[in-house]
């Protein structure tokens, strides 16, 4: 489990850390509460480099005293005033720990062409665990003062909780200070933990971990063969391992955002929802409706829409979805991949826009009957396949890694090895896909609960009876328990979304 | 997800009793949802736990486990030099002496001490002998001994010591807990990890070994003492052997068993041996020794460091000896509390007549085998023209009293307990035979034509058929339930 004290959802310090610091959250009084989740949170945070707590702490103390300033501001201008002063100097942080390297090699990459020295970069910098969600959250609370949303906290402890909540600390969901705080702020007058929250949060830690775990680290280790030896790979490895990683990417992401949400909800506090059933969407937008939903929503609502949404005529509005897709490849990550698999979902969109006419016109003339089953898993499949696309820029090391899977796919046709079970041979042997479909066809089936039911996972199981809430309850510790990957010969136990 | 706050039906106007009542209730509800998960895990727990798979599930915790409270005198601690080279059931045949070996492959100073503190739980010896062979390193070179001694100790806070004391820190919530490192064998699981293996239950700590191979004379191990220096863990591991049996009340006796020493390892036992003198514990260092107890390098080893059943039976009976030389011993032969040395000897005699049969090929000397029946069962088979044949299979066969008539019909047969029962005639589409061999073995008989129908013998999904022979002769071990030799002629 590496390191001996990293907080990892799924490593035995936070099996330990969790019980208690729930417990005694449970006992204390009622006053007392925030100030113990913030010192938990503080803990939790410092387990994976103490140093990191001077950049959140400056963070909080950043966004706390901008809020203030912004929420006594007597003039508009004022207040606009402060809220970018929030505002550069936290993205400027993030700037400097996450995009300056990047910033400096492609400069470099400038001047080599025009025969100038290189730049030597005379910082050795780290990313900070978490920093690309608290410097947003933090930062969407500045932009939710100026907007007059909510009123600035005044209480510096209750605040610093909202930026270092323990359970979306790291890798989200990215809270908005008008459901958070406004929670953290009731806990001193009132209790937000009850049994049945404590039982559904319960339920959605136990299938997040088994996302995660069971799901999303087995198949893991298909997808890193098949990306890191792409050269042998044919059309079923390449296809294969483009649709494996979209699992191991939701499994993942989706799960730790299970453990995140149910851990707050058996405290009480409701976090937002962050994943529906994305390969469920019938279109692109509808997908980024499904999709890291706090992070889409985010960009919706602070970058999107003060751009000038789609109010501002057609040409416009393809500039900003464009502008915010390449925003949004680049939050994931300093590099040119990742902007790319932005700028290939904001060509999705605005294709799909432009091409909407079409559409309809072909629906008409073949006689398609839209609200069909098969129109509905036709659009599904459509929009998965141009999604599992896009992620393989998203996967591969560099762009030229990507188009080089790309082109193996479609070079490269051996069908047989389908049939001949040479397939078995890039990681997962027969009895790991099984055990590997096994748990899928769970995943499918609590994604239909949640598709149909508008629930997650632990709400539906709250709605159970007790006998059938046990079971499911237990067989999941024992999936985990058994077919889980981690201990001492498995290193591949960070969440995808904690470089983000 | 439903964003909704999920209501709280607790304080939906109840009276105080009522509230109390439902607190209660829910209380019940959550310590009992723990108490069964708790059972199921362990249930799970017991199936995955790490057993010696390479060492046929054998298992001298487990063999301590079984054991009653205060019946060993004697018990013997070290690695698999110990569990080769000290045959209780020598002791106990010899002397009556009611010895154990608690030896576990590539067994380290921290587990030899923990190991012997768990024994010293249920046990109360008389003398324990400690191999000084753990002196000559820290640490294991492969990942499956450290495995086999730490993950082997029942838990308890001497299983987590033994953690703390051994593996690094950052490892230390995986060794302790276990799961980590054992969740994995769901993809090995065998029979044995459902079922008890039976022989644990009564096997002594040994494990002795068959075949031979020739060791160099271990020329370092003569002449005076040179005692090499000890390393501040072999010291405080003397140290601390020395007050446990100091506290304890028992007899320390430190002893090397025999091994092909290099010269650095031999100065380190001669450390021990200098230790010992000025402690007053007893030494034997049996390299040292060899000539008095009589090895012969050619044909008493199985390998370098370990003796076979021909050294082992030398060296035993010299400490058999010795014991009853200096110690005050009681002879517990025909105690019925003692049944497990008895069954132990049993169980070490058919291990015996199993590498004996294993070496047999005549059929006539197979057959003398067979015929005592007491812990075997076998199955033969006549198929085809065996009696056109030139082999004159009658002659043999009729020692196990098989009749004329019978036998030129050929079929299938069961000799067990003395008894010769023919239980099929080879009839194409007739009713198949079967009987249940074990708790885990079933014996299927049929005839889907002559030779070469794997159908034609299983047990289980595994084929005994004639391979294209007249005859077939399958034995099993109905001590050990399991098949231990198949001739085809």
């Amino acid at each position: 489990m590496g390191a001996a004290l990293k907080m990892l959802f799924n490593s035995i310090p936070f099996l330990l850390f969790f019980p208690i610091v729930a417990c005694l959250y449970l006992v204390l009084p009622k006053k007392a509460n925030y100030v113990w989740l913030l010192l938990a949170s503080y803990y939790f945070y410092m387990s994976w480099n103490p140093k990191y707590v001077v950049l959140i702490l400056f963070t909080t103390v950043v966004t706390y005293v901008t809020g203030l300033l912004i929420g006594s501001g007597k003039t508009s201008g004022n207040r606009r005033l402060w809220m970018i002063v929030g505002l550069v100097l936290n993205f400027g942080l993030l700037f400097f720990f996450k995009y300056f390297d990047f910033f400096l090699k492609n400069i470099n990459r400038v001047l080599s062409l025009a025969k100038i020295t290189a730049i030597d970069n005379p910082f050795d910098i780290l990313l900070p665990v978490g920093i690309s969600f608290y410097t947003f959250q933090a930062v969407g609370y500045c932009i939710d003062v100026y907007r007059g949303d909510i009123k600035a906290e005044k209480n510096f402890i209750k605040y610093a909780l909202f930026v270092s909540f323990f359970p979306q600390l790291v890798a989200g969901p990215i809270e908005r200070s008008k459901n958070l705080l406004v929670q953290i702020d009731r806990m001193g007058r009132e209790r937000l933990w009850n049994r049945d929250k404590a039982v559904s949060g319960f339920g959605m830690m136990l299938w997040g971990l088994f996302m995660k775990m069971v799901i999303a680290d087995r198949v893991s280790i298909f997808v890193d063969n098949v990306f890191s030896m792409a050269y042998t790979a044919g059309t079923v490895e390449t296809v294969l391992g483009a649709m494996a990683f979209s699992l191991q990417i939701y499994a993942d992401f989706a799960g730790y955002s299970a453990v995140a949400i149910g851990a707050a909800r058996v405290m009480g506090f409701d976090l937002m929802e962050n994943f529906n059933t994305p390969y469920f969407a019938t279109s692109i937008p509808d997908f980024w409706h499904r999709w890291h939903i706090s992070l889409s929503t985010w960009f919706r609502d602070y970058v999107y829409i003060p751009l000038g949404g789609n109010r501002k005529g057609r040409a416009r509005k393809y500039l900003n979805i464009m502008v915010t897709f390449l925003v949004s490849g680049l939050w994931h990550g300093a590099a040119w991949s990742y902007v790319v698999w932005g700028g290939i979902h904001g060509i999705y969109q605005v294709t799909g826009d432009l091409l909407k006419p079409v559409k309809t016109k072909l629906v008409s003339v073949l006689h398609l009957k839209k609200d069909s089953f098969g129109h509905k898993a036709g659009q599904i499949f459509v929009t998965y396949i141009l999604v599992v696309f896009a992620w393989i820029f998203f996967r591969a090391d560099s762009l030229g890694d990507a188009f080089f899977y790309i082109r193996r796919m479609f070079t490269h046709p051996n069908f047989w090895t389908l049939f001949d079970e040479s397939i078995y041979t890039w990681g997962l042997d027969r009895r790991e896909a099984g055990v590997l479909f096994a748990a899928i066809l769970a995943l499918v089936l609590v994604s239909v609960v949640r598709y149909k039911k508008g629930i997650d996972i632990g709400s539906f199981l709250l709605k159970q009876d007790l006998w059938f809430r046990w079971v499911i309850f237990i067989v999941l510790i024992i999936a985990i328990i058994v077919f889980g990957e981690y201990g001492i010969d498995f290193d591949s136990n960070k969440f995808i979304y904690f470089d983000f | 997800m439903d964003t909704k706050p999920v209501e709280n039906i607790e304080n939906m106007g109840t009276a105080p009793g009522k509230k109390t009542a439902g607190r209660i209730r829910k209380l019940i509800a959550i310590i009992a949802f723990f108490a069964v998960t708790f059972l199921c895990v362990s249930a799970v727990y017991r199936v995955l736990s790490w057993k010696d798979t390479t060492g046929d599930y054998i298992s001298s915790v487990k063999q301590l486990e079984a054991t009653d409270k205060d019946l060993i005198d004697v018990a013997f601690v070290g690695s698999s030099h110990c569990y080769c080279g000290i045959g209780p059931n020598f002791l106990w045949e010899q002397k009556g002496i009611s010895g154990f070996d608690m030896a576990i492959s590539g067994m380290d100073k921290d587990s030899a001490y923990y190991n012997l503190r768990n024994l010293l739980k249920t046990q109360s010896p008389k003398v324990v002998f400690v191999d000084m062979f753990e002196l000559t390193y820290d640490e294991h070179a492969v990942d499956g001994n450290i495995y086999r001694n730490i993950l082997s100790l029942p838990f308890s806070a001497d299983s987590v010591r033994l953690v703390m004391d051994y593996a690094e820190k950052d490892k230390w919530a995986d060794y302790i807990a276990r799961f980590p490192i054992i969740h994995t064998r769901y993809r090995e699981l065998k029979k044995y990890d459902f079922y008890p293996f039976k022989p644990n239950n009564y096997i002594r700590g040994e494990s002795l070994t068959y075949g031979a191979a020739p060791v160099p004379y271990p020329e370092y191990a003569g002449g005076e003492i040179v005692p090499g220096e000890l390393s501040e863990k072999n010291m405080l591991w003397l140290e601390r052997l020395y007050e446990l049996s100091e506290k304890e009340g028992f007899e320390l006796v430190f002893m090397v068993l025999p091994f092909t020493s290099k010269a650095e390892d031999q100065r380190l036992m001669d450390a021990a041996a200098v230790y010992a003198s000025e402690r007053g514990i007893r030494m034997l260092d049996f390299n040292r020794m060899r000539d008095e107890i009589g090895f012969d390098y050619a044909t008493d080893f199985v390998d370098y460091t370990h003796l076979n059943m021909s050294g082992a039976e030398k060296l035993s009976t010299y400490i058999a000896d010795y014991l009853d030389e200096n110690f005050d011993l009681p002879d517990h032969r025909g105690d019925p509390k003692y049944r497990q040395w008895e069954e132990d000897v049993k169980y070490n005699r058919i291990l015996d007549y199993e590498f004996r049969i294993n070496n047999t090929w005549a059929l006539d000397d197979i057959v003398d085998l067979i015929k005592p029946g007491n812990v075997t069962l076998a199955i033969i088979s006549l198929e085809g023209n065996f009696t056109g044949a030139d082999t004159d299979y009658y002659a043999a066969l009729s020692k196990l009293g098989m009749e004329r008539e019978d036998y030129e019909k050929g079929g299938k047969w069961i000799y067990e307990n003395g008894k010769l029962e023919k239980v099929y005639e080879n009839v194409l589409g007739a009713e198949p035979y079967i009987r249940e061999l074990s708790e885990t073995d079933t014996l299927q008989i049929r005839y889907e034509g002559d030779y070469n129908f794997p159908d034609n013998i299983t047990i289980n999904r595994e084929y005994y058929h004639n391979h294209g022979a007249y005859l077939g002769i399958t034995i099993y071990n109905t001590a050990l339930d399991r098949v231990i030799c198949m001739r085809n002629y």
